[in-house]
């Protein structure tokens, strides 16, 4: 295969027609440059989008985002939909962190107060959020207690510890998706979740405090409260142990209830019809781990904010902190879309890719109808962030799905191979970038040279039409786990 | 497994692991899958591994887990089954095995 093969049927946009390889139940489509395609065939992540291509019932097409890279069986940016009756649901297109997304904050503390407070803000920040292999949870909660977070999400930490109902209107799905059945959840994934609310994890999770470097669409920009030369926090984490083994039980069960498992391209796409007892059982484990996700981020928000009133001696609202939007990238969920111009009731799948809803759908803020879903992107550690917007082309090209991140470049192991030797703490401080890690390994595996160029990436993204760009943001400080 | 820097074995106790795969694949994933769940869950981290009885289906063992503090180098999540390969040489296997990190 080479990029022959594929057609660009517009700016942005490839196509490799279903009639490529006789296993195909549709087309493939990815959205890229001819050079990231390029690089896609050759790691071994265009084959993955074919995979898929070639599962049963699968809607339309199967898609790839700007940031396609190498994943466990589905790649990661990897957009697939099944009809929500008679369609199959795959934990590989997921992902073993569940609901791993983005949250940002929009401040009005300047960048020059930040420069200022640094030191001591990142400094307070690894102290106070858990962070890496921590075990430490910032509470410690009965079962009882943890079944409530992950039938109520993001709420549930409102209603127990603190925040504010009001911003449940700016996570998606208002941060909580139906989960009613404990009986469905392991043991094990309840003792490995249980101690893990309100941490960060490691790997290339993180949190950051930027500045609003450009903004490019001023009027989005004003809706989403994001201003010029202000300071933005922005945090990255999932559903920490509690999701990989809700994922890694599933994905078992669905081994033990599958016919021909040789048959399939590879064993991580085990999949199971939505309609059984077994796919109905996956998705309403992977609801729970879903509000986990959500109460994870705001319980960490929250603790974000008590940390800046502390140092910037001011209250929330003085400070102008408010929560533009929170968003998953590693999820499936039921949405209704247009083919062929009728409406039809869809799971979708989104493994490191974004939804990005168009001005006027309905499960948008009412203040962000008239612009459109944020759409967050963060970039890689030391390089900036870019919030876009979602677009009415999104819905008819990408099951309104956009781009989730940069995309790794090189491999964990690759990247620690290429920073040996270097100091990464004080290359970015030389770039007025103050990283905070207890992990040596960790930052290395997160060097910047591992990572697509976000640019690219956001410049494919808006080419392509499915998500404008509203506002680019630059990094201050890194705190990774 | 962990690349740990020291494991001090202190107060080890005996942990018995048995169970019946699909394929051998699945009975390395499960094995593994269950020291990362001591791992994780327990604060368990096994320093010797006694083996009675394995064949490609089959796995009746005993973990000799001790509750000494470790420092991880490494954060191993899932035990995946992704390009799982099992090489078989002179009677004797050997895996290729991709751990989500």
């Amino acid at each position: 295969m080479d990029l022959k093969d594929f057609k660009e049927i517009s700016a942005g946009r490839w196509l490799l027609p279903k009639e490529f390889y006789k296993k195909m139940n549709a087309d493939a489509e990815i959205i890229s440059s001819a050079e990231i395609l390029r690089a896609a065939i050759i790691d071994g992540s265009i084959q993955q989008v074919i995979n898929v291509a070639s599962l049963p019932e699968i809607v339309a097409k199967s898609l790839a985002m700007p940031d396609i890279h190498y994943g466990y069986g589905f790649c990661i940016g990897g957009v697939a939909a099944f009809p929500a009756d008679t369609g199959i649901v795959l934990p590989g297109g997921v992902g073993y962190d569940i609901n791993c997304g983005v949250r940002l904050l929009a401040t009005e503390i300047e960048q020059k107060e930040i420069t200022l407070l640094q030191e001591k803000l990142g400094t307070e920040i690894l102290k106070q959020i858990p962070t890496g292999l921590t075990k430490q949870s910032l509470v410690q909660l009965k079962t009882k207690q943890f079944l409530a977070i992950l039938k109520k999400g993001a709420a549930e930490i409102i209603d127990q510890y603190s925040g504010d109902h009001q911003d449940l209107e700016y996570i998606e799905s208002g941060g909580r998706l139906d989960f009613n059945r404990p009986d469905i959840i392991s043991k094990r994934a309840l003792e490995r979740g249980k101690n893990q609310i309100g941490t960060l994890g490691s790997g290339n999770h993180f949190i950051e405090i930027q500045a609003v470097d450009k903004i490019y669409d001023p009027i989005a920009a004003d809706t989403f409260g994001i201003k010029q030369g202000m300071a933005t926090i922005m945090i990255h984490t999932g559903s920490r142990g509690f999701g990989h083994q809700i994922a890694s039980d599933y994905i078992e069960r669905f081994r033990k209830k599958f016919s021909n498992l040789k048959k399939l391209p590879d064993q991580q796409l085990v999949y199971a019809p939505i309609a059984s007892n077994a796919g109905k059982n996956y998705l309403e484990a992977l609801n729970a781990a879903s509000n986990f996700a959500w109460a994870n981020r705001h319980m960490i928000m929250e603790a974000l904010i008590e940390i800046v009133e502390q140092i910037f001696g001011g209250s929330k609202k003085g400070l102008g902190i408010h929560l533009v939007y929170d968003q998953a990238h590693n999820i499936a969920k039921f949405e209704s879309h247009l083919i062929n111009h009728n409406t039809k009731d869809l799971l979708i799948h989104r493994k490191g890719a974004t939804r990005a809803f168009p001005p006027g759908h309905h499960e948008l803020p009412k203040k962000y109808s008239a612009v459109g879903q944020p759409v967050i992107i963060p970039g890689s550690m030391g390089t900036a962030s870019y919030v876009l917007r979602g677009t009415r082309k999104a819905a008819g090209l990408t099951f309104s799905s956009s781009a989730h991140g940069a995309g790794r470049r090189l491999s964990r192991h690759k990247a620690v191979k290429f920073s040996a030797g270097k100091n990464i703490r004080a290359e970015m401080r030389k770039r007025n970038i103050h990283v905070y890690s207890f992990s040596e390994q960790g930052l290395k595996e997160e060097i910047p040279q591992a990572y697509k160029e976000i640019d690219e990436v956001v410049e494919i993204t808006e080419t392509a039409g499915i998500s404008t760009k509203v506002a680019r943001l630059v990094p201050l400080l890194v705190i990774k786990g | 497994m962990f690349g740990k820097e020291s494991v001090p074995a202190k107060k080890v106790s005996q942990y018995k692991f048995t169970y019946r795969a699909d394929s051998f694949e699945n009975l390395i994933v499960n094995f593994l899958s269950e020291i990362l769940y001591l791992t994780y869950s327990k604060a368990k981290v096994a320093v010797k591994i006694q083996i009675f009885d394995i064949t490609d289906r089959f796995l009746d063992s005993e973990l000799h887990i001790s509750d000494t503090q470790f420092t991880p180098k490494l954060d191993i999540k899932s035990v995946t089954y992704h390009n799982l390969k099992i090489i078989e040489k002179n009677g004797i296997k050997s895996l290729k095995i991709i751990f989500d990190i």
